[in-house]
């Protein structure tokens, strides 16, 4: 198995595990200080700089995957 | 004392959300870039353009909603926010990823060393998928707008 799929199928499974227990923490079902990802960048986005970061993430994502 | 209401409307719910052409406008254009992304040839004119031109799009229409929100003073009262935790957890992650990313964008040749946009070009025969994700990370942009 070439190792760029271990490294992102491993990212992938990290950010699968923080959403999980974060919806599963928001729930109440267990006790955890983690949150899913939505409430996260809700609330990064609700200050100025904050979404500045996230506006100029967004623009280098998108033109980093279907530009360049 | 307040009198009922008559004619052929009395007793109906009335639409309090109209039908806005804005609205229908900007999806009709986020639909057509989409599809003129996916249909152009990765690295050409065509796919930088259809990605320029939403990017231009989502911040000037940002822009605007941002002064129109500041005009009218509507600030949202601010709910308590995620814990610490939270906000490392997912900062590990995205950071990881960026970084992994950003290694493999400058490693050499590209067939050993594939970045994610190198393996979604591999998807550039399948017009609809990349239409998809293109038309998802449109509206991941406009989330970030969105009061």
């Amino acid at each position: 198995v070439p190792y760029y799929v271990v490294v992102w199928a491993a990212l992938a499974a990290a950010a699968v595990g923080c959403e999980v227990a974060g919806w599963l923490a928001h729930a109440g079902r267990i006790k955890s200080r983690l949150a899913p990802l939505e409430h996260v960048l809700t609330a990064v986005r609700s200050k100025g700089p904050g979404r500045a970061v996230l506006v100029v993430s967004w623009a280098w994502l998108g033109w980093h995957l279907f530009a360049r | 004392v307040a009198s009922k209401p008559e004619g052929p409307t009395a007793g109906r719910r009335r639409c309090t959300a109209p039908f806005s052409w804005w609205l229908a406008a900007a999806l009709a254009l986020a639909a057509g870039d989409s599809i003129a992304q996916a249909s152009a040839r990765p690295f050409s004119w065509r796919a930088d353009l259809a990605t320029a031109g939403a990017i231009a799009a989502i911040i000037g229409g940002g822009a605007v909603s941002l002064w129109k929100e500041k005009s009218a003073r509507a600030t949202a009262p601010l709910r308590r926010g995620p814990p610490a935790t939270a906000y490392a957890c997912w900062a590990l992650v995205i950071t990881a990823a960026a970084a992994f990313e950003l290694t493999e964008l400058f490693g050499a040749p590209r067939r050993d060393h594939p970045t994610m946009s190198s393996l979604l070009t591999s998807l550039s025969g399948h017009e609809v998928s990349r239409a998809t994700l293109f038309a998802l990370w449109v509206v991941a942009g406009y989330w970030i707008w969105r009061r």
